[in-house]
């Protein structure tokens, strides 16, 4: 891939990362992460994204998509409730991305998209929400975020999708630039609960968005998907004990199937190969 | 927010969706009802070709083909403006010779072909050129944009085989970024003008 083409996708989101991490800490960095992969989508396309009104006549799954994780990072929430709105938000954000694909499908189909994805999202928030937040101030979690994304990113592009890969590699550079922002300006980060369930979304969406739009393959979108899961098997009391090396141990849990699934796909051919 | 309140939203959320999907999609243009139509000629796929070209790296003339095609063509030279022209290009049907470049063709960065499965062509106005030529003018659609073209046509000759036949070609170049496809082309990888020809084969109708 081209040297500029990386740049389009990553300058915007780290840039408006650091510029909200300034300002406002960590309250607007998923906003800044979601406005990023806007930005970075319209600098590789030299066009910008259609409104929503637009998409509502004429859709399109990747711009739908962007615009529901703007969306999602607009209505943070904590506590309980906020990880059953982060599944309403993963449902919706795939309902609308599916909206032209789905004008063939069975009902019954749509139901398993829909319905799962607002389940995974669901069970991922809480998993998620659970092994990040007792770290809150560690640059981990946010490391751990960047990761989880960029091996999302890399299976995404083995799925056929450069563009989708780029646009979860921008969401993946934001959180990257706040672990960046926390080692080197010392600065006070709280990766809390509403971020946590944020991730949740994405890594959900932009999953059920590969091979619905593009051609990953079910088994390892679902296998990268599930590995946040993994997390839940760190015993909750040395969670409270040992936060810091919880939260590392969870983010390592975390990727550990997504790299299994790039491990799968990287049996087969380059996709990029010709 | 209540608890209560907020259970429901999933369900709401589904509840939505299985209502718009019931209600259907928004309205796709699309080809495919002038081969209903008793006065037209189909075209006979397995004598019909669309090649394309592009430029790779600013250098070479790189070609593909679709190789299907469906449709129809109602042409009376007499009466052009009268006339008629569809077409619907799978984009499945994509081939490079290289079936990772055919998978990237039709993937987001393209085509985009899960969610616009076809090219199509319907045409609005058919204006005579010369004795047996055309022009065609039309709404081309790929990529989920339309774009109105005019498309040269030429009549390449007429016969009999298992019926009366016609031949046409036309020759045209679009710009891909009308349609959204935009990949490699500030990078100089893939050029921005595609040129496209079409030969088709129509059958006349049985009586």
């Amino acid at each position: 891939m081209p040297l500029l083409q990386i740049v389009y996708g990553v300058a915007p989101p780290i840039a408006l990362a650091l510029l909200a991490l300034s300002r406002w800490g960590g309250r607007c960095l998923a906003v800044a992460a979601a406005l990023g992969a806007l930005v970075a989508y319209g600098l590789l396309f030299w066009r910008l994204p259609a409104w929503p009104h637009e998409l509502w006549q004429n859709p399109n799954g990747i711009e739908w998509l962007l615009w529901g994780l703007l969306g999602a990072a607009l209505l943070r929430l904590g506590g309980r409730a906020g990880a059953i709105v982060d599944a309403a938000l993963a449902a919706a954000v795939v309902w609308l991305l599916t909206g032209k694909v789905a004008a063939s499908w069975a009902l019954g189909e749509l139901l398993l998209h829909v319905g799962g994805a607002g389940l995974a999202a669901l069970v991922l928030a809480w998993a998620m929400r659970r092994s990040a937040t007792p770290a809150t101030t560690s640059v981990l979690p946010w490391l751990g975020a960047s990761v989880l994304l960029s091996v999302d990113a890399a299976l995404l592009t083995l799925g056929k999708s450069a563009l989708l890969g780029q646009l979860t590699g921008a969401f993946a550079a934001a959180f990257g630039a706040a672990a960046g922002a926390r080692l080197l300006w010392r600065k006070d980060l709280a990766f809390s609960a509403p971020i946590a369930g944020f991730v949740a979304v994405v890594h959900t969406v932009l999953l059920v968005a590969g091979p619905t739009l593009a051609y990953l393959p079910w088994r390892e979108a679902g296998l990268a998907a599930a590995g946040p899961l993994l997390t839940l098997l760190l015993p909750r009391g040395f969670c409270e004990r040992r936060p810091g090396l919880a939260t590392g141990c969870a983010a390592v849990l975390a990727v550990l199937p997504g790299i299994a699934a790039l491990w799968l796909l990287l049996g087969e051919a380059n996709p990029y190969g010709y | 927010m209540p608890m209560k309140t907020l259970l429901l939203l999933p369900v709401a959320v589904v509840s939505f969706a299985f209502a718009h999907n019931l209600a259907g999609g928004p309205p796709a243009a699309a080809a495919g009802t002038l081969a209903e139509a008793p006065q037209a000629w189909t075209i006979d796929a397995g004598h019909s070709s669309v090649v394309f070209r592009v430029k790779h790296a600013n250098a070479a003339w790189f070609q593909g083909t679709f190789d299907r095609i469906e449709g129809a063509v109602v042409l009376d030279p007499a009466k052009p403006e009268a006339g008629k022209v569809e077409l619907t290009i799978p984009v499945e049907s994509i081939d490079t010779n290289d079936q990772k470049r055919d998978g990237h063709l039709k993937a987001p960065d393209f085509f985009n072909a899960k969610e616009n499965p076809s090219i199509t062509f319907v045409s609005e106005k058919i204006a005579k050129r010369g004795d047996n030529s055309f022009d065609v003018t039309g709404t081309l659609a790929m990529a989920g944009k339309q774009k109105t073209v005019t498309i040269p046509v030429e009549k390449t000759g007429a016969g009999e085989f298992y019926g009366a036949r016609e031949g046409w070609l036309a020759s045209f170049s679009i710009l891909r970024s009308e349609f959204g496809m935009t990949y490699g082309i500030a990078q100089g990888s893939l050029g921005d003008e595609v040129v496209l020809t079409i030969a088709l084969e129509t059958v006349q109708p049985k009586k």
